[in-house]
Order: C-alpha cells, then structure tokens, then sequence
C-alpha cells in the first residue's frame, strides 16, 4: 500500500450514490395480490372441506395431508417463480454481497426467508411475520393465529382443524425452497396452532449441494 | 446478571441469545401509512426528551432539580441506540456468530465530535447488523460513503483489528430487544462513552467482567493505561505497576488484549460480591 494511501483517498470526493432503479425495499404489491387470489386462505379451506368430505376421520387425515403437500409444493413454487419476476432493492442487495471467493454469503437465511415471508404476507392477515432466528445457521419463524387454521374451522369443523393437516403445506413449502436451492436444511415444526396456540417451524442450514 | 438480560436473556446473556438479532426482512403497510420510527431515519427515531446538552446547560446554571431531571431520563432511555453495554473481544466473536447482514460503516458519532470522515472500508469504525443493513440506501446521509458486508469471519477479524487499534466493543439494543449496531468506541469521540465518563449518565452498561491485575505477571511496561477508556486504570509510580479502580472498569478488556505478558485477566463480575450489581 503506498504510503499517502488515505491521504490520496481523502482528496477525492464521496462516490456519489445513484439510486438503482426499480427502487423499491418493498414486496411489490401485484405479486401478492396474485398470490393472495391463487392461494388465499377461505378458497384453500374451501377446496379442502370438498376434498374430504364424506370421509371418516383417519381417511381425513391421509386426504388433508396429500391436500396440503400438493398445495404447499405448488404455493412455493408460484412463489418462488413471482419472487423472481418481481425483485426488490432489498433481495437484490443480499445477491450483491459477495465475499472475496465470489460467494454470495446472505444467500442462506435470507433468500428462503423472502420466499417464505411473501408466501405468508399474501395469504395470512399479518402485516409481517414474527423472525425469531436468522443466522447463518438457522432461520426459523413464528405463525401467530393463522388465518388458514381459523377457516378450515370455519368451514370443515373444529375437529378437522385440530388435526394439523395443513401443517403439511407449511412444511412442504420448506422443503421445496432447499430442493429447489439445492440447500441440505434441516427442517422442522417446534410448535402447533392446535397445542401452543401459534406454528412454529425451523429450517437448519447444513450446507449447499455441489 | 444485568437487567438486559432479564428482560431478554431467555435465561443467558441477552447478548447471546440468537433471539434477538432476528428480524423480518418485510412488512405490508397499511394503505396511507409511512414509514415510522427508526424506518424514517435515525434522527427521528432518536429518542425525544432532554439531551446531554440539557444536562450540561442546567450543571452551568447550577438546577440542581434540572439536573436531577435530566439524569433521571438520561440514565432510563430506552432503544434507539442510546441503550447498549460494553462486550470483551471474547464475547463479540460469540455475538458476531449470531449476526446476520453484518455491515460496516462511516461512524456517526465521529462525523459529529470530531468532523471525521470516513470514506470508505479502510477508514470505516462502525459496525451495525440485521435485515435493516440491508436497506441502508434509504439513508444517504447517514450512509456516506456507502456499506461495505461483511461474512461473519470477516467481521471477527475486522473486529479483532479495531480491538488491536484500541477501539472497544459496545453492542446497541435499536428497538428492544433488536441488536441493531455494534459500536467500535473510544473517548471522547463515542457519545456514550463520553455521557458515562465526564457526566455520569446514560444508558450504557458495563459489560459482565472486571478486570484485575496479576503484579506477579506485570513488568510494568504501561502499555495497558494508554488504552482504559474509562479513567479507571492508572499507572502508580510507586509501585511502577498498574491500579485498578474495578468500581470504574467497564470490562472492555483492552487492558487484557493489549497486555503483552497476560498480566491483566477479566473476572466474572458476579464473582465479586461488591461489583455483582454495579452495572453503570
């Protein structure tokens, strides 16, 4: 380094900021009217309280829980897919940073937690869902009162609600972020709506696929 | 342990409890609203009410219920970044484990005390965390100059470099419990620094160590008192070794990272019936 290293640097003036356009921090409001239209919460319970009706109730289980991984696998995907057609200044600025190797070090938690946190914004009643880990370890979060408990209570019965099977979506909507990121993710439920009054779930970060 | 981590310690030290550097990255807004709070910047959400200035004013008019006043709100603001505690380079490795969005910065205090610009990474002091970094275009003015992120290897090497330098660690509570910054301080350009040290006030609390001096172990080189902070270590001529005054030690432990014979070690404060409960 040369010796008048700073004093060179102090002459020249502030890099000037210019801003990147689209400049928004925020999720774009299309994007989860979209979702919201697709997946939203009264026409998922609706298309659940059809789906087992007529059963009895271990066949409730087994069709609620189908139900839901088919719909948790095709809720991320949409938006995982709208995620992409409808960056933010926010996502864009965790791409950028990279360490000296190249690696895009905020990749882990935060590209799984935009996905998630635009599923849950666009279908619960939230106005943002409660992070209570984000590391590079973990990344876990809370679902208080859920708005898609509530309506299959509303409209498949407070026994059918109890059986947790939409738990399945939440978890399947995990699972289908680090397969589709080629993440190795531990992932898990720590609390349910039916026993704590609020969902829990975690996902552990082990690594990348090479 | 100290009130923090009451409050937010589920049990440990609040510091340590990943909890409490998690956030989520967005939130909906309600149609008409703007945005509040530190989301509007920093100044406005600085917290309202007296201001050291206030106190220093009413010390020179001699109110003494002025003064009174004023130290009771200095001493009791909550968040913001005006409530936080000092952390030993042990720590804040453990602490920047749990960080996530680790930036570094242009120091705001500095800019203020002492019109120091701070350009660009080699020159930047101040280090702050969490999704909120990740907005920092937002503010500008507060940005000059720009983030440079960090992986958290970096920042622990970073860190260890500031620490070398004689910059100590403080870690900021922005809106409780959220840690949001993690000052690299020294007097008299750190703000909070200064309000603890010459006026006895504010927010900050001394971190959960002590610092004591094994004379077995110390030559006496003098290295250690050119980097206390806090006036509470001095070299005594007599004895040609150092003092110190455990009432005044922060635990910053830059007596302890800067001892070249490991003569200075830092203690569990709890372990010292006298000083468990001192904590400003």
């Amino acid at each position: 380094m040369a010796k008048d290293y700073f004093a060179e640097l102090k002459k020249q003036p502030y890099p000037l900021f210019v801003a990147p356009r689209p400049y928004s921090f925020d999720l774009n409001e299309d994007m989860l009217r979209i979702i919201r239209e697709e997946f939203g919460a009264e026409g998922t319970a609706t298309k659940l309280a059809a789906a087992i009706k007529g059963k009895a109730k271990g066949e409730i289980e087994k069709a609620g829980k189908q139900f839901f991984e088919e719909f948790g696998q095709n809720w991320i995907n949409r938006v995982m897919q709208l995620g992409e057609e409808y960056p933010d200044r926010t996502i864009e600025v965790v791409l950028e940073s990279v360490d000296p190797d190249g690696n895009q070090f905020l990749v882990f938690p935060h590209v799984p937690q935009r996905y998630m946190e635009i599923a849950y914004l666009a279908t619960q009643q939230f106005l943002k869902l409660p992070v209570i880990l984000n590391n590079q370890y973990s990344f876990a979060y809370r679902v208080p009162q859920c708005y898609l408990f509530n309506q299959i209570k509303e409209k498949c019965g407070d026994a059918v609600a109890k059986l947790m099977t939409c738990q399945h979506g939440c978890l399947k909507a995990l699972e289908t972020i680090s397969k589709n990121m080629k993440l190795l993710a531990i992932i898990e439920m720590t609390a349910t709506t039916a026993k704590e009054g609020y969902c829990e779930f975690s996902m552990k970060n082990i690594g990348f696929q090479k | 342990m100290c009130y923090l981590c009451d409050d937010f310690g589920d049990g440990s030290i609040w510091y340590l409890n990943p909890k409490n550097y998690a956030r989520n990255m967005y939130k909906l807004r309600l149609p008409g609203e703007g945005f509040k709070g530190p989301e509007a910047g920093l100044e406005t959400g600085a917290p309202s009410g007296p201001t050291l200035m206030d106190l220093i004013n009413a010390m020179e008019k001699g109110d003494s219920e002025e003064v009174a006043r004023v130290k009771h709100h200095l001493d009791n603001i909550k968040g913001a970044g005006q409530e936080g505690q000092v952390i030993p380079l042990r720590d804040a490795e453990k602490a920047i484990d749990l960080m996530t969005c680790i930036g570094i910065m242009r120091c705001a205090c500095r800019s203020g005390t002492r019109a120091k610009d701070e350009r660009n990474e080699y020159e930047y002091t101040c280090m702050g965390m969490g999704v909120g970094m990740l907005k920092w275009e937002r503010w500008p003015e507060r940005y000059k100059g720009g983030v440079k992120f960090l992986t958290p290897e970096q920042a622990k090497e970073w860190n260890r470099e500031m620490d070398k330098r004689g910059f100590c660690h403080l870690l900021m509570i922005f809106e409780p419990p959220f840690i949001g910054g993690f000052c690299q301080c020294d007097y008299p350009n750190c703000s909070l620094i200064r309000s603890a040290v010459d006026f006895g006030v504010g927010a900050l609390l001394k971190s959960h160590y002590v610092a004591q001096v094994d004379y077995e172990l110390c030559n006496g080189c003098t290295i250690c008192a050119s980097r206390c902070k806090w006036g509470a270590l001095k070299f005594e001529v007599t004895i040609e070794k150092p003092n110190i005054d455990q009432f005044k030690c922060y635990g910053c432990g830059l007596c302890e990272t800067g001892c070249p014979r490991e003569a200075i070690k830092l203690v569990e404060r709890t372990s010292l019936p006298g000083l468990a409960n001192v904590w400003k």
